[in-house]
């Protein structure tokens, strides 16, 4: 009879993952087929979609469990994603960079480039959030741009994020579990491969448009006698770093005795059943809405108009980020229940599945799924975390795979939904949904297979 | 019903086709035979056929138009009026049977609007400046046409080398213009100056470029600087510029100018060459020549995405060889006599 349940209840969880489905879907087409109407409606629609889990959820499991996975997705997800969305989209708002250097492909190349290191310093939400104005306003005299945007997601918002546990916030959960903060630098090898491999096509690319450009007659204004390249708002710097230190106090704090309860789980306000809004998150939330305040507060609001700053982009974000939190739960817990018994044993088998799901999936809990799984294969030889022994090379298939596919689409990674948002606001004609996908299994697909290659299988 | 009438229509055509060959035969007295041979029957026939295939109404024009050179031989006068006007009648009933017996038109009408020797199509605005882009292969003496065609005009003349003194003089008043600045707005910029003579020339030079061409590479830069300057001078003067994408630059803003392409056979140029630059070789002339033709193709392909040489892109293609350069001038004086 139990069994029966179980059974019942597991093809459930299937069929639950319809309404995420059609939330993807209707990002992909909606926009496509009905611009005006989503944008409107984009708020009623995600409602709608996750009353269309949570009803059927609370039939067949009860609606306790069902506001408890709600609330536990909004309190323990949700919140502090979109604060650290929002206090990195309002200080980047606040810093312009002025000058007028003219977007051209060897400034485009030093712009990623420099960005995608960045994003291991920062973060790649707080170096795409610093980056992408600036990489717009340097190529506002262009036409063709789609494919720099494009880049910008790949490197800037994902790939650049993997040399450290601050990079991108699945790294930040293997730090959490152990793995040695600096040991995530040893990807630099992968990463100054694909780095060589996206830029030189890249250049390409953009010089091809470049020249297409030019020959339409587009000109930049270099009528300026020179170029100087400055900040303004670069106290926001300050504010920043401090938002970078409230996600790091989020990893270390739980682990420190001041804030663990007795029976091992995390202090913090009991909101109902397991969830609790834990005191690191409160520090975080807290540190992080204060530095957007301040960061307001003490700048002029000439930096947020020359830097053409609304709040369309991070309303986007936040309205269809809850939608996509509260609908992918069935699908999370098909891949917690899956993930172990699914037989991957090889790192490329790794890379590739953490990948693909990450993609679609919110990456740190795949990054968990899939570290966890790796920790229970019994490796007796390799980094040692709270979750088991793992090989690096193995280590090094799931953090690739988790950072580098959030990549696949917009929703892999938050930043990629940002800079896509922003950019639309600012005149440049994004890929939509499945155009996107295609960029990015036409031009990714062919580094990752080489990644595989070259540093999981042969190496 | 209708195809009856239009059948009618086509034979009763055919037959004024015929008659009119038959009267323009009569009236030349000549002996040596007559467009349409053959009987009658099978050359209306024939006719009708050709009016009925659309397709193929060029045939039939050029056996109307064989027919017209035979009248236009007529010596009385009458007699040719009558007969051109009833030619003239045919033919205006043929456009209205078919269209395609109309001439095509091939006009690209926004090029047409910027080409100040179309006075049909080019309707010049009050203060047009005349402007005359010439393209040349090397050493087909396009500079010096250009230099006396400008000359002969009264107007100002541009090539590399004027516009590379134009470029370094905006360069260096820029520079000015920018230590005044950087001085007026820091005390210390001296001593920025001086830590920057410290580290080699080299390094310092690639600094300053990336600076006052705003991170663009210098050639890039100089096309932006050039487009600017001759679009700036399209509205305050007249001149003959040479080279450069001169053409594309202007059509790209919407400039009207006379756009020339000249070339001359490659041996005629390396001779000129070797008399010019006082070469020894002809095959190191022939050399040069292949060697600069072919940076200027990659020079207007880079910025133009057209390609160099090709007539389809000019207003006119002038062999110099066929005029010489006092000739050729006259040419392109005669083509926009009218315009200026």
């Amino acid at each position: 009879m139990t069994t029966n349940l179980l059974l019942s209840q597991d093809a459930a969880l299937g069929w639950l993952c319809i309404p995420f489905a059609a939330l993807l879907m209707c990002i992909a087409i909606l926009p496509l087929i009905k611009a005006e109407w989503w944008e409107h409606n984009q708020p009623i629609i995600v409602v709608i979609l996750s009353l269309c889990f949570m009803v059927p959820y609370a039939i067949v499991y009860g609606i306790p469990t069902c506001a408890e996975t709600v609330l536990e997705c909004i309190v323990g997800d949700y919140i502090t994603f979109i604060v650290l969305l929002l206090g990195l989209f309002c200080v980047s708002g606040n810093i312009t960079l002025e000058g007028d250097l003219a977007g051209s492909p060897r400034i485009n190349c030093g712009v990623l480039f420099f960005g995608a290191l960045l994003s291991s310093c920062i973060g790649t939400t707080g170096a795409s959030m610093l980056l992408i104005r600036p990489m717009i306003k340097m190529n506002s005299w262009r036409k063709r741009k789609t494919h720099i945007m494009v880049f910008f997601i790949f490197l800037i918002c994902n790939m650049g994020g993997c040399l450290t546990p601050i990079g991108d916030p699945p790294l930040l959960m293997g730090f959490m579990r152990g793995v040695p903060f600096t040991w995530s630098l040893s990807l630099f090898i992968i990463l100054l491969f694909n780095l060589i491999v996206l830029l030189s096509l890249f250049y390409i690319m953009d010089t091809h448009f470049y020249r297409k450009d030019i020959a339409e007659g587009l000109l930049p204004d270099i009528s300026r006698a020179g170029t100087t390249v400055r900040i303004k708002g670069i106290h926001n710097i300050v504010f920043m770093i401090t938002i970078v230190i409230a996600v790091v106090l989020s990893g270390v704090l739980p682990s420190l005795p001041a804030f663990v309860n007795a029976d091992g789980s995390v202090k913090g306000i009991h909101i109902f059943e397991e969830v609790t809004l834990t005191w690191p998150a409160i520090i975080e939330i807290t540190i992080i809405l204060i530095s957007a305040l301040l960061s307001f507060k003490t700048t002029d609001e000439g930096v947020r108009k020359q830097n053409h700053f609304g709040w369309g982009p991070i309303k986007e974000v936040a309205i269809l980020f809850i939608g996509i939190f509260i609908t992918m739960q069935p699908a999370l817990a098909i891949l917690k229940a899956k993930g172990p018994t699914l037989g991957i044993t090889e790192p490329w088998q790794m890379f590739w599945t953490t990948g693909l799901l990450s993609s679609f999936l919110d990456n740190t809990p795949t990054y968990l799924v899939f570290l966890t799984t790796a920790g229970t294969l019994g490796f007796t030889e390799g980094i040692v975390t709270t979750v088991g022994t793992i090989p690096p090379q193995m280590l090094t298939a799931i953090s690739c795979g988790a950072v580098f596919m959030g990549a696949g689409t917009y929703i892999g990674n938050a930043p990629n939904f940002m800079v896509k948002s922003i950019s639309d606001e600012n005149g440049i004609r994004m890929p939509a949904f499945f155009t996107y996908i295609l960029w990015s299994v036409t031009i990714l697909g062919p580094v990752f297979v080489l990644d595989t290659f070259l540093f999981l299988i042969w190496r | 019903m209708a195809n009856t009438n239009i059948e009618n229509n086509y034979k009763n055509l055919a037959n004024r086709i015929y008659d009119l060959d038959t009267k323009a035969y009569e009236s030349t007295g000549s002996s040596l035979g007559r467009h349409f041979i053959g009987s009658k029957e099978k050359n209306i026939e024939e006719l009708v056929r050709l009016l009925t295939a659309k397709k193929q109404s060029y045939q039939l024009r050029a056996e109307l138009a064989s027919v017209a050179n035979v009248i236009r031989t007529i010596k009385d006068k009458p007699t040719r009026k009558a007969l051109l006007s009833e030619y003239n009648s045919i033919l205006q009933e043929l456009k209205s049977h078919d269209t395609a017996f109309e001439s095509v038109e091939i006009i690209n009408e926004k090029v047409a609007e910027l080409n100040p020797s179309n006075f049909s199509n080019h309707k010049p605005a009050k203060n047009e400046h005349l402007i005359i882009c010439i393209s040349r292969s090397h050493s087909s003496a396009g500079n010096d046409i250009g230099f006396a065609l400008a000359d002969d005009l009264h107007i100002n003349y541009y090539d590399i080398d004027v516009l590379k003194g134009i470029l370094n003089s905006i360069d260096k008043e820029k520079d000015t213009q920018w230590h005044e600045e950087k001085f007026k707005a820091d005390p210390n910029y001296a001593k920025a100056v001086e830590m920057a003579h410290r580290i080699s020339d080299n390094q310092a030079n690639q600094l300053r470029e990336f600076s006052r061409y705003h991170g663009l590479p210098k050639e890039d830069a100089d096309f932006f600087n050039i487009s600017k300057f001759l679009v700036e001078a399209a509205k305050t003067e007249d001149f003959v510029v040479v080279g450069r994408c001169a053409d594309a630059i202007l059509a790209n803003s919407n400039i009207p100018h006379f756009s020339i392409y000249i070339t001359a056979p490659a041996d005629l140029r390396a001779k000129h060459l070797m008399k010019t630059q006082g070469i020894d070789s002809f095959k190191k002339a022939m050399r040069e020549i292949s060697k600069k033709d072919t940076m200027h193709a990659r020079y207007y392909t880079k910025y133009t995405r057209r390609v160099w040489g090709y007539a389809g892109n000019y207003d006119l293609c002038l062999n110099s060889s066929s005029y010489g350069i006092d000739e050729s001038v006259e040419v392109i004086k005669r083509i926009i006599q009218k315009s200026k």
